[in-house]
């Protein structure tokens, strides 16, 4: 063996050329030991090159092969600056990537999206304790929204207990109660509704129990929404104000007659164009007097359509005022065809309006269209039915007219009962009861059903000052009842002993035509309560 | 459109610097690299950050709906809590002055948030790329099936993603917002 073969350098010995070759390796490896790191770097670049320029070659062969020229070699350029050349190997250029190595999330971004994560937990608890009670605001909104205000002030009602609900469970002492509590914008919609449902005077006396948010006073005194209202309500009391002792003397005069009517009117006439004085609504407290002093269906209606056209001539609604007024105007006259825009306008203001519901009914019975009365009433119904689903007042009282016009008079009775044990003040069902009982001829039953009408008008006049119940037909009924009873009842049932009474007060004659023929023999009660509007007004 | 877009996103500069924060982090997390310093920048990277396109499915499911989520979290809860407040409940100046203010400050930096809560396009095509354009090459019986359950799963909420990037692209989110807080003031207040 050769002293200068080196054991694994790959180089074969053969007889003659080995020692060279050998060598040659042995230069190599010692060349090898003493390079540094940058010459080998310079070295794999070298061999880079040498790779490029083969590729380069290859490149150039194969554009000969197709007959194409010779391209440069393409440099990418950096995907950040887009000037320099891309390193190889590596994604950005060297600058480019000594910087991108250095990009930090700023300290700022952790402190705003540390405290945003915070804040929004705490924004997150409140939005859910909030969320019960916003939910039935939004119900009361969607009914709002589409008018039917019975149903939206029932939603408005809910929200107070389902604050009580949400507060009792974080505790008395805890300090979110004060941001679970509506504000005055809560308070305002709640007036809308009743303004919508009773009428701007109603509404104006229940002003002071509704607003009773900490800021309801600057509230009331500045905002615009509720301005439009109190400046309509302005004009009405001052009205008022300059004609009440006219108006104070006709409701204690024991003689209403056309003469203090006429002198009445006088009065308030001289009253128009000064301060304070608005036109309309003097022309509707005239109306009154006229309605009043019984001075004549001509005059009475030529007053409330006077006031109509004044209102339909301005831009506000002074609707409230006179629509109950006209509306029953025109049914006592059979004036049907007038009556019935009036009341789809009033019905389209308010979906859960009862009094032009009622006579709408009326006229569609008057027509003899069964199948209209009940669409009629169960669309009424669906639109005013509680939010647990049971049935409101005015439902009862459409249903069991309904029933006492298809004559199924038995299950009117029980429908009577089943709504006396949820409403118990309402005096209609038991006038209603009143009505059916004198049809099927039971005359002390009928007095003791009217007379049962007339304690619970009595009570809610006396405790809630409601008068409402008082109307026509209230007063028709009861009439008739007692004369009924009077004259052909046994006269032996509990309140037999109101009779006289009740007799005395309508000593001046029937409240109205239709009892008024019925006792006169004109009419008969099979008549009236089982044709026309199944009605005695 | 885009000085439009610069001008909507500098209004809403809260929800734009947490967006580009958030993106850092995602980025961050998913070792991808950042190439932009800064999230406020007058172009149409405002409130995002550039960066390397995730390359797995998870991580681009990450990049593009991660940073989104956080901002549509935190923007429901402010934007929902002055929403109530104010709208629902009806509290106005002169019933509590602080929470007043608290709500409409809650209600801004909400609807900041929701108007970034949607990625670059670049971002959303990328998961569109990586997950759905891939097929399902590669890998045995289980993890085709797996890929096909995330698929499916990640399916609705990438559409979304993809709406939504264009829409806020062409600052459509921005009116939406707005129109939802216009629709407020005159139907619920």
């Amino acid at each position: 063996m050769d002293k200068d073969y080196i054991p694994g350098s790959g180089e074969e010995l053969d007889a003659a050329g080995a020692p060279e070759e050998t060598a040659a390796s042995e230069e190599i490896i010692e060349e090898t030991a003493e390079k540094t790191v940058e010459d080998a770097a310079d070295e794999v670049s070298e061999s880079e090159d040498i790779t490029a320029d083969e590729d380069e070659i290859e490149d150039a062969e194969d554009a000969e092969e197709d007959g194409s020229p010779e391209e440069p070699e393409r440099v990418r350029i950096c995907p950040n600056c887009h000037k320099n050349a891309m390193a190889r190997g590596h994604r950005y250029c060297r600058k480019c990537e000594k910087k991108i190595i250095k990009v930090k999330a700023p300290l700022g971004g952790y402190i705003a999206g540390f405290v945003s994560l915070i804040t929004a937990l705490c924004a997150f608890v409140l939005a859910f304790l909030l969320m019960p009670a916003s939910l039935q605001v939004a119900q009361g909104d969607f009914f709002a929204a589409r008018h039917n205000w019975y149903s939206a002030g029932m939603s408005y009602n809910g929200v107070s207990d389902v604050i009580t609900q949400v507060t009792d469970s974080v505790g008395e002492n805890s300090p979110l109660k004060q941001v679970i509590a509506t504000g005055s914008n809560f308070d305002f919609k709640i007036y809308k509704t009743l303004v919508n449902m009773y009428g701007l005077f109603r509404a104006n006396q229940a002003k002071s129990n509704i607003f009773k948010s900490p800021g309801s006073a600057e509230f009331t005194a500045k905002s615009n929404k509720l301005a439009t209202y109190d400046a309509m309500f302005e004009k009405f009391s001052n009205t008022y104000q300059a004609v009440s002792d006219i108006m104070t003397e006709i409701d204690y005069s024991e003689t209403r007659d056309k003469k203090l009517g006429e002198e009445s009117v006088k009065k308030m006439e001289a009253a128009r164009g000064k301060e304070g004085v608005d036109d309309i609504a003097l022309d509707y407290f005239i109306a009154n007097v006229i309605m009043a002093c019984d001075m004549g269906d001509d005059l009475e209606r030529e007053q409330l359509e006077k006031v109509k056209a004044k209102d339909e001539a301005t831009e506000e609604d002074y609707s409230w005022l006179y629509y109950e007024d006209l509306i029953k105007f025109y049914m006592k006259t059979k004036d049907y065809d007038k009556a019935l825009p009036l009341i789809e306008a009033e019905l389209k203001k308010n979906t859960s309006n009862f009094t032009p519901a009622y006579c709408k009914a009326k006229i569609i019975a008057s027509k003899g269209d069964t199948k209209a009365l009940e669409d009629f009433i169960g669309e009424f119904c669906r639109n005013n039915t509680n939010l647990d689903g049971s049935q409101s007042d005015s439902n009862y009282s459409l249903l069991i007219y309904y029933l006492r016009v298809t004559g199924d008079y038995s299950h009117a009775k029980d429908m009577i009962e089943q709504a006396k044990s949820v409403y118990n003040l309402n005096s209609d069902f038991d006038r209603q009861l009143a009505l059916v009982c004198l049809v099927e001829g039971d005359y002390d039953a009928a007095f003791e059903a009217i007379w049962a009408a007339e304690e619970s008008a009595n009570y809610r006049a006396q405790m809630y000052q409601d008068s409402s119940a008082y109307t026509e037909e209230f007063f028709a009924t009861s009439y008739l009842a007692a004369y009924m009873c009077d004259k052909y009842g046994n006269k032996d049932s509990e309140n037999a002993s109101h009779l006289p009474e009740v007799l005395e007060y309508y000593k001046d004659g029937a409240p109205n035509d239709t009892v008024d023929k019925i006792i006169k023999g004109e009419l008969t009660i099979e008549k009236v309560l089982t044709e026309g509007v199944y009605d005695v007004a | 459109m885009r000085l439009l877009y610069v001008i909507i996103k500098f209004i809403c500069f809260p929800g734009t610097y947490l967006r580009g924060f958030w993106e850092n982090l995602t980025c961050k997390v998913l070792h991808l690299e950042v190439e932009s310093e800064g999230y406020m920048r007058p172009d149409e990277a405002c409130g995002h950050v550039e960066h390397t396109l995730a390359s797995t499915g998870w991580s681009a499911w990450l990049m593009a709906v991660g940073p989104g989520f956080m901002c549509f979290c935190t923007g429901s809860a402010f934007f929902l809590f002055g929403l109530f407040d104010i709208f629902y409940m009806g509290i106005t100046f002169y019933d509590n002055a602080v929470l007043f203010i608290l709500s409409i400050i809650s209600m801004y930096l909400g609807g900041s948030l929701l108007c970034a809560a949607f990625p670059l396009t670049e971002d959303i095509l990328n998961f569109w790329d990586v997950a759905y354009r891939g097929g399902l090459k590669g890998g045995n019986i289980p993890v085709k099936i797996l890929k096909v359950i995330g698929i499916i799963i990640s399916f609705p909420v990438a559409l979304i993603t993809r709406v939504g990037a264009f829409l806020e692209k062409n600052c459509i989110t921005f009116l939406m917002t707005v129109a939802i807080l216009v629709f407020h003031i005159i139907f619920v207040r």
